[in-house]
């Protein structure tokens, strides 16, 4: 293997004493040659950030430590390299991009000059602004000169990614390690990325490490792929291969679990409307006593109905309003105008105090499962908080909570435990239990699988596809994600700029979508070639 | 006991609360009872038995009115433990209203957090000089101005916890649950205010007892002949060439105290978090 500019054999990291598994990485082995790209895909806990840090030399101190095997870049070995040839290398031979780049960007500096201290570490001679504004230029950065004078927070999310991303080849690096990049972006940003990733990968010639959950981007950008569990590789190949004939269980059960882009069947419409929105629109404003007010247009004008039994989705990028749209039907905050009808009774207009009946037949599910639960309250107290502020008595609650929380599939025991106890699923599936509790007649789910894993994802799903038909809920289910509402929704609401573009049967617009920034979005799906391809899409609506 | 509540038991396991609460315990055992350890009468004077060094008779010497330095040490105790709990109690209790209020209700908040700032401003060596120049030294005047100046401080960081805290989904769970407010402040938001407020009080309380001190030391705090640290100090400070027992026996304790008090608050603070609980205790997980 010459041309492996990373060759890790055998890689062993250990967990500190105490973990749930001794090794956090377990005999490793995988090479990435000039100009390719490997994928690591797994779901959390895999290992796969820890291979990451191993093989920059970032685990940290004290707590992991490679323990056996090698890591070698373009043949020097790095597991016994001095941390200041470590330094060296870092930056300059390998370099890597994160999730989140508003956190991995310092705020108080210009990005130029950030990307140029890159320059000035490695003693890079040379005319430096010259060279940081050309790289600006190949990520595709509009007007270098003045993004390189822009702090982060001025910048878009894409841009600051691209930003990372000069930063990460400045010294043309041979190995490229890129973290989750695109988790923390809009869809159609992320496909400019990962386009963008792929082209810089011919034009830098650089190996690059991807490291991924999401099958999706795998079947995009990948050219071969390490699938990991629990620190072990489960299996490895090309993607091709690993794509379409997955030889073990765990990739098959992976793969299966991505929500295919195929929309679920119509249904035939019945049940009686329990939500109808006229023109709600919610304005906020911004400055005050010392600066100029500024209006910002959340969400504007947005109509929408809801049946019982029915999943209406909003679907958008984010900054679209969806979520918005969502709290102000909820109450939680106050829509500036328009009609938000609950059977017949106006809801929009109620003050506070008047909201107890709303609060009862709305309920919300949120997106974070480790913040939407009291941690210093055991999951039983926050699951009878609500029926107990209804007047229900205690020990009627929580023979009721436990039946709940059986029903979302966790033992009843659960209600005398703490929610960091629990898995993020988990904790997914006790909040959809504290909202049924209320017996609402809407529930709505903003991004409430977003944060979850791939497999878990996919049961939290049915759970809720289930608790729908039998509780005959209606359900409005905020999502970026159009698989997940492929796989969900009845009708589709598109939302963008606050307000709603297209609205339709999801097998309508996925066999039509009307809007043009509709199809923008379907265009930016990750791996949508190998997962329902337009085609068949038609066929099947 | 359901897993995952700290309890006492826990609590005791973090070496710091059971190495900063025992120094303290014995601290309260000995001013508890100053009669009992100390031979001799704190406030007696006995002039031929004036700076006389430590011996078998005075364990920490005389003082230069003869008084016993060990008696006065355990009975100043007394006092400076009193000051620092009850100063610290006072402050966090009018700090957290104040920060709950403020924190929650916003039309408050502008009023309320620019008294703070007006509180703040005030020296609290001056207020406390003021206030026993207006009210005569007494242990109330004492206490009130020491704690009065503690209140913004305690005030702005309930504030912050709230406004944090607010804005977590679990609050709006509990708002869309129909959770009247004034509940959702005391049940889902005040318990997140506890650690640092435990941190927080125990800062206060050090610092309460050493402010007595100070004050005692300048003049401004308890009449001279009552036993205190501070008092103690400040008598020794003429002749701490010829007998430097007088300051270094109760700056001794003052130290130990407020280590004691600092090291049990980092551990409670480790303790009373659940999340945290399970790292220092054996609380069973699953």
């Amino acid at each position: 293997m010459t041309d492996a500019v990373l060759s890790i054999e055998r890689l062993s990291v250990s967990l500190p004493r105490g973990g749930d598994r001794p090794f956090a990485v377990k005999d490793l082995s995988l090479d990435v040659r000039r100009g390719e790209v490997v994928c690591i895909v797994g779901e959390s806990g895999s290992g796969k950030s820890v291979t990451a840090a191993a093989v920059m030399g970032l685990l940290p101190e004290g707590q992991l430590r490679i323990t056996e095997g090698s890591v070698r870049l373009v043949g020097e070995e790095l597991t016994r390299a001095s941390r200041a040839r470590m330094r060296a290398l870092r930056g300059s031979r390998m370099s890597m991009i994160f999730q989140e780049p508003m956190t991995a960007l310092n705020p108080v500096h210009p990005v130029g000059e950030q990307i140029e201290e890159v320059l000035r570490c490695h003693a890079w001679s040379g005319d430096a602004r010259k060279r940081v504004l050309d790289l600006m230029a190949d990520v595709r950065l509009p007007e270098p000169e003045k993004i390189y004078h822009a702090y982060p927070h001025q910048l878009s999310g894409g841009q600051r990614q691209r930003v990372m991303i000069a930063m990460a080849l400045i010294l043309e690096p041979v190995l490229l390690i890129a973290d989750e990049p695109t988790t923390a972006l809009d869809v159609t940003t992320q496909a400019q990325i990962l386009a963008l990733l792929k082209d810089l990968r011919v034009d830098h010639g650089a190996g690059v490490l991807f490291i991924t959950h999401d099958f999706g981007v795998v079947a995009d950008i990948a050219e071969r792929v390490v699938v990991m569990k629990d620190g072990l590789v489960v299996e490895t190949g090309s993607a091709e291969e690993v794509l379409r004939h997955p030889r073990e269980d765990y990739t098959k059960m992976l793969i299966a679990a991505v929500p295919k882009l195929v929309p679920r069947p119509v249904r035939p419409r019945g049940g009686k409307r329990v939500l109808e929105t006229v023109g709600v629109s919610k304005h906020f404003s911004e400055g005050g006593l010392l600066q100029p007010r500024r209006e910002v247009r959340a969400v504007e004008k947005v109509d929408l109905t809801l049946q019982r039994g029915e999943t209406l989705g909003i679907v958008g990028e984010s900054g679209s309003g969806k979520s918005t749209v969502a709290r102000c039907v909820a109450r939680l905050i106050d829509p500036s105008s328009g009609a938000i009808l609950i059977e017949s009774d106006d809801v929009a207009g109620l003050p506070r105090d008047k909201l107890r009946d709303v609060r009862r037949r709305v309920q919300m599910i949120f997106q974070d499962p480790y913040r939407s639960l009291n941690p210093r309250r055991t999951v039983g107290q926050s699951i009878v908080e609500g029926p107990m502020n209804y007047g229900m008595a205690r020990g009627n609650a929580l023979k009721r909570a436990r039946e709940l929380v059986e029903t979302v599939g966790i033992a009843g025991s659960a209600l005398d435990r703490y929610p960091h106890q629990f898995s993020g699923g988990q904790r997914q599936r006790l909040c959809i239990a504290r909202a049924l509790a209320m017996e609402p007649e809407i529930l709505i789910a903003d991004e409430a699988v977003s944060a979850l894993d791939v497999s878990v994802q996919a049961q939290v799903l049915t759970l809720l596809e289930d608790i729908r038909d039998r509780f005959n809920l209606a359900m409005l289910f905020i999502t970026h994600d159009l698989r997940v509402a492929a796989r969900l929704c009845d009708r589709i609401a598109v939302m963008q700029r606050g307000r709603v573009v297209e609205t339709g049967a999801t097998a309508q617009i996925f066999a039509e979508p009307r809007h043009e920034y509709t199809r923008a979005l379907f265009a930016a799906i990750p791996g949508r070639h190998r997962w329902g391809a337009a085609a068949d899409v038609r066929s099947i609506a | 006991m359901r897993a995952g509540a700290p309890s006492f038991g826990t609590m005791l396991r973090h070496p710091g609360v059971w190495a900063g609460g025992g120094m303290l315990a014995l601290l309260v055992v000995m001013a508890a009872a100053a009669p009992l350890f100390a031979a001799y009468d704190p406030i007696e004077i006995v002039p031929r038995m004036r700076l006389k060094g430590p011996s078998a008779d005075h364990l920490l010497g005389t003082d230069a009115s003869g008084r016993d330095v060990w008696a006065r040490v355990a009975y100043g105790a007394r006092v400076s433990l009193f000051i620092g709990v009850t100063a610290a109690f006072l402050a966090l209790t009018a700090g957290t209203l104040i920060g709950l209020v403020s924190g929650y209700v916003r039309v408050l908040d502008g009023v309320l957090m620019r008294v703070m700032d007006g509180v703040m401003a005030i020296p609290g060596i001056l207020l406390a000089i003021a206030l026993v120049s207006l009210q005569g030294a007494s242990l109330l005047t004492v206490i009130v101005a020491i704690f009065i100046p503690e209140i913004p401080r305690v005030a702005r960081l309930v504030r912050s916890i709230v406004l944090s805290i607010r804005e977590e989904p679990y609050v709006e769970a509990a708002i869309g649950l129909g959770t009247p407010t004034r509940v959702i402040l005391f049940r889902h938001i005040l318990p997140n205010t506890f650690p640092a407020l435990i941190v927080q009080g125990t800062y206060i309380a050090a610092s309460a007892i050493l402010i007595e001190a100070l004050l005692s030391f300048i003049g401004a705090g308890l009449s001279p002949e009552t036993p205190t640290w501070g008092n103690t100090i400040a008598e020794g400070r003429d002749v701490f060439q010829r007998a430097p027992w007088i300051i270094l026996a109760p700056g001794a304790f003052l130290a130990v105290t407020v280590l004691a008090i600092n090291v049990m608050g980092d551990g409670l603070r480790d303790t009373l978090d659940p999340r945290l609980a399970k790292r220092v205790g054996g609380v069973a997980q699953q």
